[in-house]
């Protein structure tokens, strides 16, 4: 049995009266690869928001290495330093070029001095073929560019954990393959990762474990090869087939 | 023109110099009608003498300007301090802290208070109620009090200028800046304040020229300043012209920092929301 880096217990989350997780339990290994997959609103986003402590959770617990860190109060911010985050509108700093993005948070927050900060941060943007980017603004760059500055800068502080909330989707579909490819990447260098996605096919050829949610509830979940052949419940049967119907898988 | 040009390109010059002709035309019309109207006026001799005096213009002139020194003086002391205080109040205003809630609800009166009385009326209170207070010198000096009089109306209005400057920060960079282990002050001070205060640099700047104006109001309480020094020319030569003396004076600042802002604007403009429709 491996390491068991996160694991969410029976966690909660209502906006109001409107209940959008419903005790969503789930462990992940270290080094996993573990996808939610799911119609939209099902609360893929706000699960990940809730994991990296952007949202308060009304019940449950999330353990980041046996340690609890949604205790109310629990500093939040060492425990995103080590739980990054890329968004779907990747949320670029547009006032800062490049590098100016990628080295805020090593320098400010962990006081790493800049011209080390530079040199790694170069390192990283040469690895995803971005080393003629860093005097850029973000508007400079397509946005296949930009989304990956915005996985280079939360690399940046070296997290144990990255969360990608559907990365691609608001990229053009000629652009979606050079960010799939460094989610690949990232995945062989043994990243512990947990993303959101429209992508099937790149779900079920990547994943680890694949999450089904709908209305907040975790609807089925297993290993890819089991979720997209042959899913347990109604539901998560009539979601795959609805996919299926629309040719994404 | 060679045969590159386009016909795009000839309509729009021929329809440019048309407007051209046009715009100048009537121009000319109604500063035509001012220069023959206004001397058939019954009294425009008078006026001429009183208002437009050449001798009465140069004599007063160098005063003026050696008066809105100090004009500039208060302007240039009381700037950085609206801006300053009303960055703390928008930043107060703004913060999400529970625990801070009794300062936001103290910056919701304050500004509300400064702004709902005129300008002028403050300088009055804070300008001669304090100094009636009687402590010493130079706590009691008009001029002192009569600027923090002007840099806490004027904070309370660039304090929501600030403040709406920082709501229009979308929410996403708040949640990025957090994401990456950043502390709320830190998304503030590298992330959100840079971004909001680029977007208010215009209203910024109209605050501003208005504050070079109302510098002028502090001379009701005492200091001699352009505007007292003009009344004062004006006793003297019983002629008023030294008021148009300060006109020109004013409009010298003024014109170019409104220009500027009018062009920040645009440029703004520009850059946020594309191409003019036509
Ligand atoms: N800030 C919010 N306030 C109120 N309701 C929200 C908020 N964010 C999300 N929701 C609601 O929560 C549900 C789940 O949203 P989300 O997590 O974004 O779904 P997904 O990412 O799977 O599309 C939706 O019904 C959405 O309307
Ligand atoms: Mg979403």
């Amino acid at each position: 049995m491996s390491n068991i880096k996160l694991s969410l217990r029976r966690l909660s989350k209502s906006y109001g009266n409107h209940i959008v997780l419903h005790d969503v339990s789930l462990d992940i290994t270290e080094g996993s690869v573990v996808t939610l997959i799911g119609p939209s609103g099902s609360g893929k986003s706000t699960l990940l928001r809730c994991i990296n402590l952007l949202e308060p959770i009304e019940d449950g617990e999330i353990f980041l290495d046996d340690v609890d860190i949604s205790v109310p109060g629990f500093d939040a911010n060492p425990v995103r330093r080590r739980i990054g985050m890329v968004f779907q509108n990747f949320n670029l700093f547009p006032h800062m070029s490049v590098m100016e993005n990628i080295i805020l948070s090593p320098t400010r927050t962990l006081g790493i001095d800049k011209s080390i900060a530079r040199a790694k941060a170069t390192e990283l943007l040469e690895r995803f073929g971005l080393g003629d980017k860093a005097d850029a603004y973000p508007d400079q760059l397509s946005g296949g560019q930009q989304q990956r500055v915005a996985i280079v800068r939360a690399l940046a502080i070296e997290p144990e954990v990255l969360l990608l909330d559907e990365i691609t989707s608001s990229l053009d579909p000629e652009l979606v393959g050079e960010v799939l490819d460094v989610v690949r990447e990232l995945k062989a260098s043994g990243m512990t990762l947990i993303l959101a996605t429209h992508e099937m096919g790149f779900a079920r050829d990547t994943s680890d474990v694949v999450c089904v949610l709908d209305g907040g509830h975790i609807i089925e979940m297993g290993p890819p090869s089991q979720v997209f052949t042959a899913p347990q419940s109604e539901r998560a049967q009539q979601f795959l087939q609805s996919i299926i119907n629309s040719g994404r898988l | 023109m060679d045969t590159t040009t386009s016909r795009r390109a000839v309509y729009e010059q021929k329809r440019k110099r048309r407007s051209i002709a046009v715009a100048t035309v009537s121009s000319l019309i109604v500063v035509t009608a001012i220069v023959i109207l206004v001397p058939k006026m019954p009294r425009w001799d008078r006026v001429r003498h009183s208002f437009f005096n050449g001798e009465r213009f140069r004599e007063s002139f160098p005063n003026l300007l050696h008066a809105f020194v100090l004009d500039i003086k208060i302007f240039a002391w009381s700037a950085p301090l609206i801006l300053i205080f009303a960055m703390l109040v928008a930043m107060a205003r703004n913060s999400r802290s529970s625990a801070l809630f009794p300062l936001r609800a103290l910056t919701i009166a304050y500004t509300d208070i400064m702004r709902g009385v005129p300008v002028i009326l403050w300088i009055y209170l804070i300008g001669f109620g304090v100094p009636g207070l009687g402590m010493d010198r130079p706590w009691n000096s008009p001029l002192l009090w009569g600027s923090v009089a002007l840099v806490l109306t004027y904070a309370s209005y660039v304090a929501e200028v600030f403040r709406a400057g920082i709501e229009s920060v979308h929410e996403s960079q708040r949640a990025a800046a957090r994401s990456l282990g950043l502390s709320n002050w830190q998304t503030m001070r590298f992330v959100v304040i840079p971004q909001a205060v680029r977007r208010v640099v215009p209203p910024l700047m109209n605050d501003l020229v208005s504050l070079q104006k109302d510098v002028a109001l502090v001379s009701l309480i005492g200091p001699i300043e352009i505007l007292r020094q003009a009344g004062i020319d004006k006793s003297k030569f019983a002629n008023f012209t030294p008021f148009i003396g300060a006109a020109v004076i004013f409009l010298c600042i003024t014109i170019p920092l409104t220009r500027t802002t009018d062009y920040l604007i645009e440029r703004e403009r520009r850059r946020t929301t594309g191409t003019k429709v036509r």
